[in-house]
């Protein structure tokens, strides 16, 4: 029986959370999300310095809430990437401390395999599998044949999917971030906007033209005094944006022949992309697992997940380890073999 | 009393191990860049060389900046992980007071880099300078001004030979509850150079009124050496002139900059838009033509088509920002500056996006 405690700082939220055999015995995330709203995005340097004033408050709790102390601990588990370089710095120290103190395996985890996994909170994964990763720093399709098994066959070529919602709501003028105003405005709009259909080859993505398609409409509707219907922007642009990934997601999992697509990341919260996956898989024999609302935003259970498939591989990092921003998912089993 | 030491807020990495004031375990080594990766193995080293176990571990001493912002924070992370988990005090010293030449005065400065540095003067392990940021050549000044005192720190940015960076007896020094952490949780370093407290959110630009008259005329030497804008000028363009639309922008609770341009039926021009040198680089120029831009686009009676401005050549910061904000060179105008420079005419279009 293992007692992982995990942690995660890769952007916005910093989070501890214990689990056992995978059952969850505390999960606390401090989210920053008040802090960043200001600024219509997150800033690298303050969530840095959240984090490291956050930290020790989440570990108290944690630990509290599951009525543990630090020496009922069998292994430490730590997102090393990807995300923003001075935040994962935070929560690797307090990881490699506590390893070091207690004299525990450190566990090196791929923020996106955490995603994955938590999927693993409602429904066991099937084999082969195919993931949709979506949120505000990626947009991935991940071939997996079986546990920790990851391979990336589709992209995007220039902005997340998540990032493109979050630049857009500020074109709108509706909050960060901007994935549920804009899917809440979509479901009273039409749509009416004509907005550019993306081109990427095969299971690749591209967002960056429908961002600044939205931008210019705005602008040339604005120029023209005309006023801009947020209801229908919203819309327009949301099918416009889902309907790529529910096209690529499709097309993948037929040609691969995968037996479960799940949906991972930030993005995945989206009622939209939820309806329109349960729709599409309708009828094709394909499994479809849908993550658990808190486990669309960053959490440290989620880590803990992939932390204890990795216990029993005995995957464990020496004191040495560094974090890595644009850290390679299908570099997870491969790292410490390097 | 078994005792940790780390610093890690500037290129150093150097942990130290105590018990009391007897070493049991001192290393200190260039690690730029690579603290993050080495800093919780070389404190695994410090126990398995000294033979001191973990457990036995009773208080944690670390720096809490001035420094490089990630470095600090790395060792302050572990630092505070250490002590919050072991449930032992925990000590904060300034990493300016830790080069310090016990009990000599001595100058502790850092690099704070965009031609700053971080510091303070310590005697007899008292601030007389408190900690701060100052631009190199007052630092240089200072360091001139007193050359009894001792220079402490990696002084090679400034040109000037520093002392060897030894910090350990500081440390023992600061065992004290003058630098005790009162809340491990709230213990978070000290910046000092706060970019974000000057967040666009906090600058304000609103219509320009007599009471910034005086610090207008103050930055309008500072940045144009001409004279000739004056409190008259000022007064005129403020109180008087009907075409005139003169905005002021405030942060730090103080006028930083200006724009004063005039808008006559189809055409604005801009007469001057300064920021003081220190607030420079912090959008406070682009805000001030963004207030233009709204000016114009409010213009009920006309529409403003193209906005004017002169430049002289030689002012090459003004020229590329001009650029950013879409302006065009048109023509030169021959000796249109009283010194007989020439100016560059540039207009930026409105219409047509």
């Amino acid at each position: 029986m293992a007692r992982i405690l995990a942690i995660e700082s890769s952007c916005d939220e910093t989070a501890v959370a214990i689990s056992e055999e995978g059952k969850l015995l505390s999960s606390i995330v401090a989210t920053q999300i008040s802090v960043h709203e200001k600024y219509g995005g997150v800033m690298p340097e303050i969530a840095s310095r959240l984090h490291s004033e956050n930290i020790t408050v989440c570990l108290e709790q944690a630990l509290e809430e599951a009525h543990l102390t630090m020496n009922d601990i069998d292994a430490i588990a730590v997102t090393r990437g990807p995300g923003l370089i001075g935040c994962l710095h935070v929560g690797l120290q307090a990881a490699k401390t506590l390893a070091m103190l207690y004299d525990l395996p450190l566990i090196p985890v791929h923020h996106l395999a955490g995603h994955i996994y938590a999927n693993e909170y409602v429904g066991e994964l099937k084999f082969p599998l195919l993931c949709l990763v979506v949120s505000g720093g990626n947009t991935e399709l991940v071939f997996m044949k079986g546990h920790m098994d990851f391979e990336i066959i589709g992209e995007t070529q220039d902005d997340a999917v998540g990032e493109c919602f979050d630049k857009v709501a500020r074109v709108l003028g509706l909050p960060y971030p901007g994935g549920l105003p804009i899917d809440l405005h979509a479901k009273n709009g039409s749509h009416t906007y004509d907005l550019p259909k993306p081109h990427a080859e095969g299971y690749d993505f591209s967002y960056s033209g429908l961002k600044t398609a939205v931008i210019n409409l705005a602008h040339t509707l604005k120029m023209k005094g005309e006023p801009l219907r947020i209801d229908d922007m919203a819309r327009s642009f949301e099918d416009v944006a889902i309907g790529q990934c529910v096209e690529k997601t499709m097309k993948a999992a037929k040609d691969y022949k995968v037996a479960q697509i799940v949906l991972a990341g930030g993005v995945s919260a989206n009622s939209y992309l939820r309806e329109q996956m349960k729709k599409q898989v309708e009828g094709t024999g394909i499994e479809l697992i849908i993550p658990p609302l808190w486990c669309t935003t960053d959490n440290a259970a989620m880590i803990a997940r992939v932390g204890e498939h990795l216990y029993k591989r005995h995957y464990f990092a020496p004191l040495s380890l560094g974090v890595d921003p644009s850290w390679q998912i299908d570099d997870q089993l491969t790292l410490l073999a390097k | 009393m078994i005792w940790l030491g780390v610093d890690t807020s500037e290129k150093m990495l150097f942990v130290c191990l105590y018990d009391g004031n007897k070493q049991l375990y001192v290393n200190a080594y260039e690690a730029w860049q690579r603290q993050s990766e080495y800093l919780v193995e070389e404190i695994a080293k410090a126990f398995e060389v000294s033979g001191v176990r973990k457990k036995d571990l009773q208080a944690v001493v670390s720096s809490v900046g001035p420094g490089s912002y990630t470095g600090v924070r790395i060792g302050l992370t572990v630092a505070k992980t250490i002590a919050f988990s072991k449930q032992i005090p925990l000590y904060l010293v300034s990493s300016l007071e830790l080069l310090q030449r016990f009990p000599a005065p001595s100058i502790c400065v850092s690099n704070a880099r965009s031609k700053r540095s971080y510091f303070g003067v310590y005697e007899n392990g008292k601030a007389i300078v408190s900690d701060c940021i100052k631009p190199n050549d007052e630092v240089k000044a200072y360091i001139a001004e007193h050359p009894d005192y001792a220079l402490c720190g990696d002084t090679s940015y400034l040109g000037l030979e520093g002392s060897p960076y030894d910090p350990a007896d500081n440390y023992l020094r600061c065992i004290d509850e003058a630098h005790l952490c009162p809340n491990v949780h709230k213990a978070s370093p000290v910046y000092l150079k706060d970019d974000y407290a000057t967040s666009p959110t906090e600058m304000v630009v609103r219509k320009s009124i007599p009471l910034d008259i005086p610090s207008l005329v103050a930055i309008s030497n500072e940045c144009f050496h001409e004279g000739k804008y004056d409190e008259k000028y000022w007064d005129y363009q403020i109180g008087e002139n009907p075409f005139a639309h003169t905005y002021t922008a405030i942060m730090d609770n103080q006028v930083v900059g200006f724009i004063d341009f005039m808008i006559t039926f189809s055409s604005c021009t801009i007469n001057l838009i300064a920021v003081k040198e220190a607030y420079r680089k912090k959008g406070v120029g682009n805000r001030l033509v963004g207030q233009l831009l709204k000016d114009c686009s409010a213009q009920k009676d006309d529409v403003v088509e193209f906005v004017t401005l002169e430049v002289r050549p030689t002012n090459t910061n003004a020229l590329g920002f001009y650029k950013k904000h879409k302006f065009q060179q048109v023509t030169v105008k021959k000796a249109y500056y009283d010194d007989g420079e020439d100016a560059i005419y540039m207009v930026r279009s409105l219409v047509n996006g």
